[in-house]
């Protein structure tokens, strides 16, 4: 017998490509979850990551990024906070 | 000629009226036409007949020139029939005096006399001669012809005669005398002839024929009495005749008690008999009539009639109510409809009506008000589905507004059917089924026996309600106690949704072909959407429906991107967008999917050609269901596709990671049969396994060790793949030994023998049906979301409050979760509990409150 593949439908799931147990350093919820404001996970509440490595919800980060206490920095490390370029 | 001379009289008279019209005519009627008359036409040719006419009817009207001597035979003949006599005497009182004084005066100018000449004579010499004579023998002609009227005969005298005698001994100013001796003669006759006869009649016989004889006899003595009202102004007279009846005859103590009870009997004589027809119907409504006339109906018939029939009704229900609650209802239905028609047809009066209605309602619905709703019966007759006797039992109840008291044993009905139905873990896969076919004969019996009576219809969804949440401990539910109803429902739309449903044995066929039609779609969505608003807890839904849609849009397997959508909006409306909001977006990821599929098919281009379709479904993991990685080996050639689509994905994309799911691709080979050549739908491991046989060669086998090696397949996925390809319906492999199961010692090879008609198979149900063990995790994992639902609603609640005590708190729990499925009292203890282990909340010393710790 001789069997060709004709077709393959494949299925993935995505995540964020971070470690599973990290958490969003302003909410200390999971990645995989929301932002504290959100209700669904994945496309409607993103990630950011900065150059600094650090990663956060969008919206927490927008959200501290908007006091003026921030200074613009980085809640984790205290650098500039900008985002990380798409290599 | 007395005849010619009446219709002198009668044409002065007439002349005269008709003057006077005419004076009067130009108020009335157009000028034009009145000045003809006038002008034109002297009023001495004018015709009374048209004149007459004229007056009746249309005033304006053009007469017409008649000879006066051509109308005699009408307006001359004696007034026995009425009529004309009656006409003029009414309005025109004054005018006939004149008529009769003309009449006097022309007797003497028109010298026409005929055999009656004796009688004129009298009338003129009357005055003039002595009155009292005159009176006598008025009287004494009268009384003769009385006499002769009494007993049946035509009187001597003509009735002209007897006629003109009573005027004139009136226009003598003796009518009083004369009425009061009519009256004396009268009495004299009912009291004594009538009365003895019907006595000494009725003293032997049954009542019916009494009341036979009286009626008879009333109503000689009412045509007697009609002779008597010609010759007499005073309609007084049939009243005197009436009231002369009633207190000599039907007053009598021997003849009363013997009528009424004669028409009692006959009514009684109606209801024992069983078919309509009444053996004496005209005695009975000549008897209605006589009561009516005599104006004893209210207060001597009706009265008997009353106390007879509660009587009768009361013993007719103490028989009746030993019988079956079904005949009883028939039976009483029957007697009610009965009892009206009656009324209707004899004319009773509208208070007996209201009265009888009265009676019957009192002793038949609410004196066994215990009886009709006894829950036993009543569920006894859902149960066989009588709906007519439901519906006569309705009626009946209906009547005294005593419908609600059905709503116990309906809801009971209903929750004790439809228990059966859940709980029936034999035929659980048909239970959608069941219970729509349930839903529609409740309704039916809601509809077509019940009224739509809204109160019971809050029953039906009540009992609804009720059953559909029960759940129970059984290992298809994991041992959870999952309600299965939302399970079922959801598969049972799955299968809908796939395009149709295979229905049970037993019904209609036609039903089936009907399933492609959309309309027929809709239809039985809305009818299974009917079903799922009596689901409390729509989790268990919510999580059976996501896996089933995972599979349908995963699988190509909807029947309609359509349907699914239009189902998608009914639970929207249905749920809330919140509800929803998963699925949606679960489209969106296969919308998502079909755009990067194109731009990664642009970029692949030139490395594409001659190689196999390779697509990718990219699923946000949040909404989609949650899948197990499943250890497999991927042949090499799929591999490389799938790490190239990774390259591609993360330069689009940063910061995410694929996890590939490969028991949910699934894919399409081409197989080359000795037989044919034939295309394959299977499962990424079906093709996994078969693609081993291409390095196996003819005739060879491979064993069970081997595959598994060169799988990575776990054993209960490799022995599950196995199975579909060498046991199930289409046999591509064949294994040895030969058996339904299959074991690790098995050896498989390619079964060169395979055919088949169709040129695409379909190999993977295997991977579209959801299995035990899936089914009971989905269960598992419902469950668990609702501790940690109930947990977080503590947590919420406790937060804002603070400080709250065990009662209200569990209350508070409860409305809070409400959407998600109703929870018990112990349940939230529980999970109380957990929470002050993990040091949540703390119980306040000595107190039954709770507080909330920071």
């Amino acid at each position: 017998m001789k069997v060709t593949i004709k077709e393959w439908n494949a299925v993935a799931t995505w995540h964020w490509d971070i470690p599973e147990d990290e958490v969003c350093g302003i909410c200390r919820v999971q990645f995989d979850g929301t932002c504290p404001t959100c209700k669904f996970p994945g496309d409607d509440c993103a990630l950011v990551q900065g150059r600094c490595n650090h990663a956060f919800h969008m919206h927490c980060l927008m959200t501290w990024i908007d006091l003026e206490t921030s200074k613009g920095l980085c809640p984790m490390c205290r650098q500039k906070f900008e985002w990380k370029d798409k290599e | 000629m007395p005849q010619n001379s009446r219709g002198d009289t009668e044409q002065s008279g007439k002349q005269s009226s008709g003057k006077r019209k005419l004076e009067e005519e130009p108020s009335r009627s157009q000028q034009t036409i009145s000045e003809l008359l006038s002008q034109r036409y002297s009023p001495d040719t004018l015709d009374p007949q048209t004149n007459k006419r004229s007056r009746l009817s249309s005033p304006s009207r053009f007469p017409s020139t008649k000879i006066p001597h051509k109308m005699h035979p009408i307006s001359g003949s004696p007034p026995r029939n009425g009529a004309p006599g009656r006409g003029f005497s009414g309005p025109n009182g004054p005018i006939r005096s004149q008529g009769l004084n003309a009449n006097a005066r022309q007797n003497n100018f028109s010298p026409h006399t005929g055999a009656k000449r004796l009688v004129v004579k009298n009338l003129r010499t009357g005055p003039r001669l002595n009155q009292e004579s005159y009176f006598d023998k008025v009287w004494s002609q009268l009384d003769a012809a009385l006499t002769a009227i009494f007993e049946g005969r035509k009187p001597d005298s003509s009735l002209e005669e007897l006629y003109k005698g009573g005027e004139n001994v009136c226009r003598q100013e003796r009518a009083a005398l004369l009425a009061k001796k009519l009256q004396d003669r009268c009495r004299e006759f009912v009291s004594g002839n009538m009365c003895t006869s019907l006595a000494t009649r009725a003293g032997g016989s049954t009542d019916v024929r009494t009341l036979r004889a009286v009626i008879d006899e009333w109503s000689a003595w009412h045509s007697r009495l009609s002779f008597l009202l010609h010759s007499k102004e005073q309609p007084v007279i049939r009243e005197m005749g009436l009231i002369q009846f009633r207190s000599y005859i039907f007053s009598d103590a021997s003849l009363k008690p013997k009528i009424l009870k004669g028409a009692y009997d006959l009514i009684e004589a109606d209801r024992g008999g069983s078919t309509k027809a009444l053996t004496d119907s005209k005695l009975l409504s000549d008897a209605m009539d006589l009561f009516h006339d005599l104006d004893v109906y209210g207060s001597d018939f009706e009265p008997l009639f009353m106390a007879k029939t509660e009587e009768f009704v009361k013993e007719w229900a103490q028989q009746q109510a030993a019988g079956s609650l079904a005949a009883y209802v028939e039976h009483a239905h029957q007697l009610i409809e009965r009892e009206v028609e009656r009324c209707g047809l004899f004319s009773f009066n509208r208070s007996t009506k209201l009265k009888l209605s009265e009676l019957l309602d009192e002793t038949l619905v609410t004196q066994r008000t215990d009886m009709l709703t006894s829950e036993n019966e009543v569920l006894g007759l859902m149960r066989a589905g009588n709906k007519t006797a439901l519906k006569q039992l309705y009626g009946l109840l209906d009547r005294r507004d005593l419908t609600l008291e059905l709503k116990p044993a309906f809801k009971k009905y209903v929750i004790e059917e439809g228990e059966a139905i859940v709980f029936d873990q034999e035929r659980e896969t048909d239970m959608v089924v069941h219970l729509l076919q349930f839903k529609q004969k409740v309704d039916d019996i809601w509809t077509s026996a019940f009224e739509s009576n809204e109160e019971l219809g809050d029953a039906v969804r009540e009992a609804f309600g009720a059953f559909m949440n029960r759940g129970k401990k059984m290992d298809s539910t994991g041992g959870t106690d999952n309600p299965k109803s939302g399970e079922m429902i959801a598969k049972y739309v799955d299968r809908l949704l796939k395009g149709g449903y295979k229905l049970p044995p037993g019904r209609n066929p036609e039903e089936v072909s009907l399933m492609s039609d959309d309309a027929e779609l809709d239809r039985q969505l809305d009818q299974v959407l009917d079903l799922f608003r009596f689901v409390h807890g729509k989790a268990v839904f919510e999580a059976f429906y996501k896996n089933d849609l995972a599979r349908r849009l995963l699988m190509k397997r909807s029947a309609s991107n359509d349907a699914e959508k239009s189902m998608l909006a009914r639970l929207k409306n249905e749920c809330g967008s919140s509800f929803t909001h998963n699925l949606e977006s679960m489209f969106n990821d296969m919308d998502i999917a079909n755009d990067e599929m194109a731009a990664f098919k642009r970029s692949q281009q030139e490395e594409r050609k001659g190689r196999f379709e390779f697509e990718v479904n990219v699923l946000s993991a949040a909404s989609w269901p949650t899948y197990p990685d499943v250890p497999v080996r991927i042949p090499p050639k799929i591999a490389r596709s799938i790490n190239r689509f990774e390259t591609f994905y993360h330069n689009k994309h940063t910061g995410r990671k694929l996890t590939w799911k490969h028991q949910l691709a699934h894919c399409q080979l081409t197989a080359n049969f000795p037989q044919g050549k034939k295309n394959l739908v299977v499962s990424s491991f079906q093709a996994i396994v078969l693609l081993l046989f291409n390095d196996v060669p003819d005739g060879e086998s491979m064993q069970y060790p081997q595959i598994q090696e060169a799988t990575g397949l776990s054993d209960p996925e490799l022995k599950r793949t196995l199975q579909s390809l060498a046991c199930a319906k289409y046999r591509v492999l064949s294994k040895n030994p030969k058996g339904k199961e299959v074991n690790s010692s098995d050896q498989f090879s390619y079964n060169a023998n395979f055919s088949d008609k169709q040129l695409r198979i379909k190999i993977n149900q295997i991977q579209l049906k959801e299995t035990k063990e899936e089914t009971k995790t989905t269960h598992e994992r419902v469950a668990a979301d609702r501790h940690f639902e109930t947990q977080a609603a503590i947590v919420r609640i406790m937060k804002s409050r603070k400080t709250l005590s065990h009662v209200d708190l569990i209350q508070e729990v409860i409305s809070a979760t409400k959407n998600r499925g109703v929870l018990q009292p112990p349940e939230i203890k529980g999970e109380i509990e957990k929470l002050i282990e993990k040091e949540y909340i703390e119980r306040k010393e000595g107190t039954n409150h709770y507080s909330y710790v920071s």
